[in-house]
């Protein structure tokens, strides 16, 4: 490394406070290219101070806090809009599911549609009420439900006739009743 | 150097997370003037420094979370305050804006002098805005802060000799424009 590079490299340091070392300043009033990159860097670094800028502190800082404010606002609506959106065609969804109008294709449709006319059979059967028990008085209503309550274990089948006592006539018609 | 009086930057910035308004204001007061120079060489118009101080901040403060104290606060404002001028330059389809003209210069007993320097304020500037960005970002890192080759490589995200290779190559083209 030459000693121009050297000195080229702590012109920075000297800029910002340093002192130059003897050598260092003998070094600069013999070299023209050094002295020249020395003014260059000085210029250089006065650049700007005759604007004299200085911000007023305070209001740029409320300044900034509005301004964040804001992007942080907008951020929050559309983040709230996207997630908005999202619920909302999640809830569609899940609302067209329950009352059985989704329908994703034509095949899913016509199986939801036959589960859907099964179900109303199963409605109307486990529904049906026989028409004969509408002209029943109250008093004839509650026989015929003492009799469903009966147990059948309640009713005996001692004394029911069985084959021993059919007559050869009568057993002989019922084994041919059983061969139909 | 540049962290007296109301504490270090990291500590300011501590407590700015923590909601303290005042932080902010301590680091604007003590970053922003030599932000406006900064931009100002880089060659924004003196009438546009306010707005780039601001939106640099601005930048800044959104972003806090990406600075991690491996460069100092200070540089990586100025490389904030970098990407936003080439985002402006881009905007303006590459025309270069170097005005001296609106410049608010104070009353001088010696109006010769001042023209001189206004003369080489103005060769310097032209010349900085030739430059390679990363050449004329190091050469201000270093000119005005005297900053280091590793923290100039921190805040620009690259390696400190490449950015000692960057600021000679700046001083060898500037010398050789300026002269």
């Amino acid at each position: 490394m030459t000693e121009c590079t050297l000195l080229s490299d702590r012109m920075p340091a000297i800029l910002a406070g340093d002192d130059w070392t003897e050598e260092e300043r003998g070094h600069l009033a013999r070299c023209a290219d050094c002295g020249a990159e020395w003014a260059l860097v000085n210029d250089a670094r006065k650049l700007g101070s005759d604007l004299g800028y200085a911000p007023d502190a305070v209001a740029m800082a409320a300044a900034l806090s509005a301004q964040l404010r804001d992007a942080r606002g907008e951020r929050r609506s559309v983040r709230r809009w996207i997630v908005g959106s999202a619920l909302a065609a999640a809830a569609s969804i899940m609302l067209a599911v329950a009352t059985g109008t989704f329908r994703p294709g034509a095949a899913t449709g016509t199986q939801s549609a036959s589960g859907a006319t099964s179900a109303a059979g199963l409605g109307v059967e486990s529904g049906f009420v026989p028409s004969e028990l509408d002209s029943l008085s109250v008093g004839e209503l509650r026989e015929v439900l003492d009799a469903f309550d009966e147990p059948l274990s309640g009713r005996s089948t001692v004394g029911a006739p069985g084959l021993g006592d059919l007559t050869d006539q009568e057993l002989e018609r019922v084994l041919r009743a059983g061969e139909v | 150097m540049t962290e007296s009086g109301q504490g270090t930057d990291a500590s300011l910035i501590g407590a700015y997370r923590a909601g303290d308004q005042r932080a902010a204001a301590a680091l604007v007061a003590r970053h922003g003037p030599p932000l406006g120079r900064y931009l100002y060489s880089s060659g924004a118009g003196p009438s546009d420094i306010d707005d780039f101080v601001q939106e640099t901040f601005f930048r800044a403060f959104r972003s806090l979370e990406r600075w991690r104290g491996e460069a100092s606060f200070r540089n990586w404002l100025y490389t904030i305050a970098g990407n936003l001028l080439k985002d402006d330059y881009r905007r303006r389809k590459g025309r270069i804006m170097l005005s001296i003209e609106d410049r608010d210069l104070t009353d001088r007993a010696d109006p010769a002098g001042e023209l001189d320097a206004a003369e080489a304020d103005g060769r310097i500037r032209a010349g900085l805005s030739t430059l390679p960005r990363l050449q004329r970002e190091v050469f201000l890192m270093r000119v005005h802060e005297g900053s280091e080759y590793a923290d100039i490589a921190a805040a620009l995200g690259t390696t400190a000799g490449a950015a000692r290779v960057h600021y000679h190559h700046a001083v060898r083209r500037l010398k050789e424009l300026v002269q």
